[in-house]
């Protein structure tokens, strides 16, 4: 309306305002203050931080003796980084499967999925926004994580050369552990809006991760399709990603780095694209 | 104003909503009125949006409710006492909604004060009775000083003064010429605060009136006669127009004659009366006449207070 509308038409009705509007950075900016306001967050900040830390550490203490040996051949400045992978990516891919799942599934444990929704009946809005805060927030706990566990287990193991040694390899296999706990956390967040019920989105997501791989592996199978599964399940896929060298990536269906990277965002994509449709498609 | 249009919702194989249509005029408060489980929070989550009708339509201010460039602005809905993560504060709750339109802070300090929320609003929402998890919700509904209010079933849970607090917020919304559609089981409550009644039952429209006229419509007026010759003047009153049943040793009560008239023939026929009183339907009465069939769940069925159906 502008200023030089007839009082005449004035009805009865309040008038709109569109004063306040809905917005992505709005949806952002609410999810952003969702998760910071629940006290599990910051519970299972302590919680990923302090384990890595101390499972690196242990990890460096018990392997000081042999760790030339345990390299067998590989670089020590990226042994290191993978030593201190299996302790960052392992703890930190848990624990942000299960917040983002939780993310998903607080809201309708809660009932708050309905004060959410009707606020922003957009839903893929609704799972967008909680997608960037998500992402982001397991950016930055992911590489805090991951830094912490590097500086803890480095001067144990290489007191020397700590922060001089790194190869662009060592720096791509830190990324790469940073990467890993992103896309579980994005999976987690898929598989909540897709399960909706938070016990069987953690269940399917540890599953996913670590119980299928152990399952197909035990039955020992030398099966070509059997073994490309396990190289394209996230765990395979986290091999090559986390601890390459140790690996050989040729003998991978992924090929090497950039499939695995891709391996493991297609497969955060294709949770979120599961989580959408469901959202989309189903009452609230 | 809110329009409903062959709305209609299937869950399985029950009919939750079956072809509704009615609309919601602004600057009244409109009462929802239908038994437990006859599909009034449905139609609600409906309107805006949380559930897909499975025919017809609904449309606030003319147009659906999700395409909305403004939802809170447009309908500020309570749909649950609880709609709250049990782990945050009110604070949060309500702040995380108002960042979604960039709502600023002093609006919501303002609903908190509205709904008396301050002493609690800083503490987790599990910590809240039933009562103060319903005021979080209305000042959820606020947020965005919106045209068009929701409310489902506001008063549960809350104190007499909670009550009467929502019927004085409820009316005064409605002067402000917005939209207010409340729903309840209980007519009496709605008799207070509303103008206009819908009701349901088992999905389908009983009535779309005013509380007057609801009550008018399903009156049935009787006179209560009391005397010591109860049972000479049931005789003497009975026709084919009349029914006289009889209440108490001594009390009778007459459908067919008014209180002239059983006054009348008393002074003919020289009958001593103690008593002689009009009978109006009470709205309670009226409601329960209206929905008697269509009662979802009866009492002496089973227990049947795990079944909401489409309910809560």
């Amino acid at each position: 309306m502008t200023a030089t509308t007839h009082p005449t038409a004035l009805s009865a009705r309040p008038p709109a305002r569109p004063r306040h509007r809905l917005s992505f950075a709005g949806a952002v900016a609410a999810e952003w203050i969702k998760l910071r306001s629940l006290r599990s967050t910051w519970w299972d900040v302590i919680i990923m931080v302090g384990l890595a830390a101390g499972i690196a550490g242990l990890t460096g203490v018990t392997t000081t003796d042999w760790f030339v040996e345990a390299a067998d051949g590989v670089n020590l400045a990226e042994f290191t980084v993978i030593l201190a992978n299996q302790s960052a990516a392992l703890i930190g891919s848990v624990v942000l499967l299960v917040m983002g799942a939780l993310m998903a599934t607080g809201e309708y444990s809660s009932g708050s999925i309905r004060a959410t929704l009707a606020a922003d009946p957009r839903r893929g809005m609704v799972l967008g926004a909680k997608t960037v805060v998500l992402a982001v927030f397991a950016l930055v706990l992911g590489a805090v994580t991951e830094a912490i566990a590097l500086v803890v287990i480095f001067p144990i193991l290489d007191p020397a050369s700590f922060g001089y040694s790194m190869t662009a390899l060592a720096w791509r296999l830190a990324a790469g552990s940073v990467f890993y706990m992103v896309i579980a956390g994005l999976i987690g967040l898929g598989l909540g809006f897709i399960l909706r019920s938070s016990a069987g989105a953690i269940a399917l997501g540890i599953g996913l991760f670590f119980v299928l791989d152990g399952i197909l592996a035990m039955t020992g199978s030398q099966n070509d399709v059997i073994l490309t599964i396990r190289d394209i399940l996230p765990g395979g896929a986290a091999n090559i990603v986390l601890a390459e060298p140790l690996f050989n990536p040729a003998d991978s269906a992924l090929g090497g780095f950039g499939g695995a990277v891709v391996c493991l965002a297609l497969w955060a994509g294709a949770a979120l694209a599961g989580g959408w449709a469901v959202l989309r498609a189903r009452d609230a | 104003m809110i329009q409903i249009e062959g709305l209609t919702k299937r869950f399985g194989r029950k009919l939750a909503v079956d072809h509704l249509t009615f609309t919601v005029e602004a600057g009244h408060v409109t009462g929802f009125l239908g038994p437990n489980g006859s599909g009034k929070s449905t139609t609600m989550r409906m309107i805006v949006g949380l559930t897909r009708p499975t025919a017809g339509a609904a449309r606030v201010d003319g147009q659906p409710f999700a395409r909305s460039a403004s939802p809170l602005t447009e309908v500020g809905a309570l749909l649950d006492a609880k709609a709250a993560a049990p782990g945050r504060s009110g604070l949060a709750h309500l702040r995380a909604l108002a960042a979604t339109h960039r709502i600023p802070r002093r609006r919501v300090d303002e609903v908190i004060g509205m709904t008396g929320l301050e002493s609690v609003i800083a503490k987790r929402v599990k910590t809240y009775s039933l009562g103060m998890g319903q005021r979080l919700g209305i000042a959820a509904a606020l947020l965005g000083d919106p045209s068009t209010v929701i409310l489902d079933e506001p008063v549960n849970g809350l104190d007499p003064e909670g009550v009467k607090w929502v019927r004085q917020l409820a009316k005064g919304l409605a002067a402000e010429g917005r939209t207010v559609f409340i729903s309840s089981h209980l007519m009496a409550e709605m008799a207070l605060t509303a103008d206009r009644l819908i009701i349901i039952g088992r999905g389908r429209l009983i009535a779309d009136s005013t509380v007057d006229a609801v009550v008018a419509a399903s009156s049935e007026v009787a006179t209560r006669v009391r005397s010591p010759q109860a049972a000479q003047i049931a005789v003497a009153l009975a026709s084919p127009q009349v029914t006289v049943t009889t209440e108490g040793p001594d009390t009778l009560l007459v459908t067919g004659l008014g209180v002239e008239e059983v006054g009348q023939a008393a002074a003919r026929n020289g009958w001593v009366v103690y008593e002689l009183s009009a009978v109006t339907a009470s709205l309670e009465e009226a409601y329960m006449k209206l929905t008697d069939t269509l009662v979802e769940y009866r009492s002496s069925a089973q227990p049947a207070a795990t079944t909401e159906g489409a309910g809560k």
